[in-house]
């Protein structure tokens, strides 16, 4: 691909997402009074998990070699990784398997726009990130003691990058998940189970809980551990950080080019519902 | 040549009902053939009906020209593009509304869903507003722009629909039961509509109808499908003067009449209280008419042409 030609692209899928942002917050607010419901679940679990994290910590001083602290803040980075999946991969692949069983995906296949970058960014919700993550992680934000984590500016960049790749790799897993919608007609539960085996269950342990033929399973194939384990190790300073860095930029870009090849694949197989 | 069509097949895999442990774990398939080895050609700005039974292939083949689905084999041209590729400058140069599926948000009002499709059809403002008022006019639903689309009744959300398959002006227009479920009036708006941009911006029609008013208004072409092939194509004219050699005759009596006496002047059609149809020869009409109206109590005559529904249902069963 030309510069040109990737400028273009690039132009193309901002303006997209813009659009498709402006839409969608759009849609959210015509209905505020459902929003209230979700930002009082949130809220809800995230309370419990903070007095379960105290109530362990009553305990043992450690767990997995975390402090307390160092747990609050794993659990601070779980749900970031939970909220933008969540926002972004979860509701669009929802939305996504809701149209091929339908056959509505016809009326989205025939606008000209990357029809994968757009059906995965149609539907994230500005309104709802804001309503319902913002109370639930200023409570985590408040209960942790920052000036004790001692995190460099590197160990940012780095597990910034970290946490895209992880997203990345969690987000192709729920599709592939996702699309066995286009050969068996329905995939709501199958994706239930590559989202609890992913983003929902990478904030239970720490990366450095697992032996290391669960790092590997749960680092590559089921790629759970990148974007919460790997990042907060990174960013805690408990583990080789360019190891992590290599190992997360080979999964996630391995995920991308298997996303593309993937959806090719499933648009062959779209025979679309009757009309 | 806008669409050229050769040997176009497209199968699908069907479950087959066996046991419910088999059903469960290890299901079976068989193909079925909903297009087979079909050929066909469209001009620029043709408006063309494909007709068929349900299940007769017509919806598969506006999918494999609107490029959503890949056809099994055979090749598929649209615009010079193969349809399946989904370019973007193939996408921007055709529309599609069907029936029975929504391409509007429906939480949003037709503004906002139009807003959205500028920005994806790239737009200009300026004849972005002057599309949208044009449209607007002649479908008539100038009150309904602000309206959440789930509040219209199924007329409006179809003009709306009609509007926001036009709006980038795509040089095809692929329609899957346009009017379906429709009253009589949005029917006959929905009909002059789809002329009116024929005429206007030369678009090429592609039209499935069951309705055979629509394709009667809408269409210069008719072609048959059964069982995947294509069974008749021809003018709509052509189609009709095939059948021009049959009159139906609907004759009103004063009195009851018995009905071999009808049966004398034609085959029976339909019988009511006092009113029969029979079918006659062209040829012989006026002589019939003239025997009918001396010997019998006639109060009225009506002389109608073999209506297209019934042409094309006996093209179906031949």
């Amino acid at each position: 691909m030309k510069l040109s030609e990737f400028k273009e692209a690039l132009k193309e899928r901002l303006v997209l997402l813009r659009a498709s942002l402006i839409f969608t917050a759009q849609r959210e607010l015509a209905y505020t009074g459902n929003n209230w419901a979700s930002v009082l679940s949130t809220m809800a679990y995230t309370v419990s998990v903070l007095i379960f994290i105290k109530v362990i910590y009553a305990n043992v001083r450690l767990v997995a070699g975390y402090s307390y602290n160092d747990m609050l803040f794993f659990f601070f980075i779980s749900q970031l990784t939970y909220y933008a999946n969540y926002m972004v991969t979860i509701r669009n692949l929802n939305d996504l398997i809701a149209d091929v069983n339908k056959g509505n995906l016809d009326m989205v296949l025939v606008k000209p726009v990357p029809s994968l970058f757009y059906l995965m960014t149609r539907s994230v919700s500005l309104v709802s990130i804001i309503t319902d993550a913002l109370a639930p992680t200023l409570a985590i934000i408040f209960s942790i003691n920052w000036l004790a984590l001692k995190i460099t500016l590197p160990a940012i960049m780095i597990g910034f990058v970290v946490w895209i790749m992880g997203l990345v790799a969690i987000h192709t897993f729920q599709l592939l998940a996702g699309l066995v919608v286009f050969w068996v007609g329905e995939s709501e539960n199958v994706l239930d189970l590559a989202s609890n085996m992913t983003a929902a269950s990478g904030s239970r342990i720490p990366f450095e809980g697992y032996n290391r033929g669960f790092q590997i399973l749960l680092g590559t194939v089921v790629p759970m551990l990148i974007a919460g384990g790997f990042t907060t190790s990174i960013l805690l300073g408990k583990s080789n950080s360019t190891v992590l860095l290599v190992w997360a930029l080979v999964v996630g870009i391995g995920a991308f080019v298997i996303r593309g090849f993937a959806w090719r694949l499933a648009l062959k197989h779209y025979t679309s519902a009757s009309s | 040549m806008v669409v050229k069509i050769e040997n176009l097949t497209k199968e699908y895999s069907v479950k087959i009902k066996t046991d419910f442990w088999r059903d469960a774990f290890l299901p079976k398939y068989r193909k079925v053939c909903a297009v087979e080895n079909v050929s066909l050609a469209i001009e620029k700005g043709e408006s063309v009906a494909l007709l068929g039974p349900n299940g007769a292939g017509k919806t598969t083949i506006m999918k494999v020209l609107s490029g959503l689905l890949y056809p099994t084999s055979g090749t598929v041209d649209v615009l010079g593009y193969f349809p399946f590729d989904r370019k973007r400058d193939f996408l921007k140069r055709i529309g599609l509304v069907m029936g029975n599926k929504s391409g509007l948000a429906w939480d949003l009002t037709p503004n906002q869903n139009y807003e959205l499709s500028q920005k994806i059809y790239r737009i200009p403002e300026h004849d972005f507003q002057n599309k949208v008022a044009e449209l607007v006019k002649i479908l008539d639903v100038e009150g309904l722009m602000d309206r959440q689309v789930r509040k219209l009744s199924l007329g409006e959300r179809m003009k709306m629909e009609l509007i926001g398959s036009i709006l980038h002006n795509p040089e095809i227009l692929f329609l899957d039961e346009p009017t379906i479920g429709l009253d009589i009036i949005s029917k006959q708006k929905i009909r002059l509509f789809l002329r009116e941009i024929q005429r206007k911006y030369h678009v090429t029609l592609l039209l499935t109808s069951h309705d055979m008013d629509d394709v009667e208004k809408v269409s210069d072409r008719v072609v048959v499908i059964n069982h995947g092939h294509i069974i008749f194509d021809d003018s709509m004219g052509e189609l009709l003067h095939k059948y021009k050699s049959k009159k139906y005759l609907t004759i009103i009596l004063t009195e009851e009449v018995k009905t071999d006496v009808i049966k004398h002047y034609g085959k029976i059609l339909e019988r009511k209280p006092l009113s029969y149809t029979i079918e006659v020869s062209s040829s012989e009409q006026p002589k019939i008419i003239a025997e009918i109206t001396e010997k019998l109590p006639i109060d009225d005559i009506d002389i109608v042409h073999v209506p297209l529904e019934e042409i094309v249902s006996d093209l179906f069963k031949k």
